[in-house]
């Protein structure tokens, strides 16, 4: 788990209210991690292009009104090469089907919900121990789906 | 003749009602709204902009249980920002519905819109391919007609706004022939998005253009 110190920044989307605070009080009182958080994806956006390299960590729901997660995704992506983007649904996602968009969009995971927050924190955590590797490793390398 | 004059009064009354109401816009609260659910008949097909899922849900599971209940109608419907298992929650906690006793007739059949739409092998049309079955289910079951709401909200999250218009507008703005009544769902903030033209477009194709406050 990450020290307080490090205080690596999560920007967390999610339309439902409840589960937006929810992972975000996980991820700050679990993890560690300085976590801002927000219902409307449109408003995360226009947060985002603000703070372009401010967060290490997107968590974003899939399916939202406003701008969708893959959207989103994209429009992040082209702000930040590096920041890494994990989409997560409670849908039942096959994978398969998305993979193309996925790829397309660059993103690094996909969470499936429900997920506990013991997990959602572990997984979190991978991510970030995971990238903060590759780019000591190899500032353009990405993790493949 | 008497009897063969007031069904030919009734057919004219009926085809010239479709023709009157024909574009007609409404815009109300829910209970407004659920008013002029109620007040749809087979052959429309519609159009609904909600504000929110909370609005959507209050007015879905009054209306459902209307149409699986009292009016004896098959019941489909597809479902975007919420699960299947969060619809078929709203619709027993707010329109206390027997879900699976309906799921289990075949008479309730919920589906998630990126499989209808996006992502099955017959595209787009998918859902019509599920309409016609389920048009064939309605005679054999006894029904009345059926009736369907289906969120468009897939097309927005593949960002695919063309193929939703040439969807939208290859679809007749009255079902003939078929004892259906839909209603193709927007929420607001989708809605919003796309073009004055286009969202124009999808109004004056569809029989009739619903705003929920």
């Amino acid at each position: 788990m990450l020290s307080r110190d490090n205080c690596v920044k999560v920007m967390v989307v999610d339309d439902e209210n409840d589960i937006a605070i929810l992972i975000k009080k996980a991820l700050e009182i679990e993890g560690g991690f300085d976590v801002d958080d927000f219902t409307n994806p449109k408003e995360a956006l226009d947060h985002f292009k603000n703070n372009v390299h401010k967060y290490k960590i997107v968590l974003s729901d899939l399916r939202m009104p406003h701008i969708g997660g893959l959207e989103l995704a994209k429009e992040i992506r082209k702000l930040n090469e590096q920041v890494c983007i994990l989409l997560m649904s409670a849908f039942e996602i096959d994978q398969q089907d998305l993979a193309s968009e996925f790829r397309a969009t660059k993103i690094d995971g996909f969470i499936q919900k429900p997920v506990s927050m013991k997990n959602l924190v572990i997984l979190i955590t991978q991510f970030v121990v995971s990238s903060s590797h590759d780019t000591t490793t190899s500032s353009s390398s990405r993790k493949q789906q | 003749l008497n009897i063969i004059n007031n069904e030919i009064q009734q057919q004219q009354q009926s085809a010239s009602s479709f023709t009157a109401n024909r574009g007609r816009p409404v815009s109300g609260d829910s209970q407004m709204i659920l008013q002029q659910l109620q007040d749809t008949k087979h052959g429309e097909h519609n159009i609904l902009i909600y504000p929110d899922l909370d609005t959507l849900n209050e007015v879905m599971a009054t209306h459902y249980k209307e149409a699986l209940e009292d009016r004896n109608e098959l019941a489909l419907f597809v479902t975007h920002y919420q699960t299947i298992p969060y619809v078929r929650k709203k619709l027993l906690e707010r329109g206390e519905l027997d879900i699976a006793k309906y799921e289990q007739e075949g008479s309730l059949v919920l589906y998630d819109s990126v499989k209808g739409y996006q992502t099955s092998s017959q595209g787009v049309y998918s859902i019509m391919a599920l309409i016609n079955m389920l048009i064939e289910r309605v005679k054999k079951l006894g029904k009345s007609g059926m009736f369907g709401m289906a969120d468009m909200g897939s097309f927005f999250l593949f960002q695919r706004i063309e193929q939703l218009l040439s969807y939208e507008l290859s679809l007749p703005s009255i079902w003939d022939n078929m004892k259906l009544r839909s209603f193709c769902m927007y929420h607001e903030g989708d809605f919003s998005r796309m073009t004055e033209q286009e969202r124009q477009a999808l109004i004056d194709h569809h029989y009739k253009y619903i705003k929920m406050h």
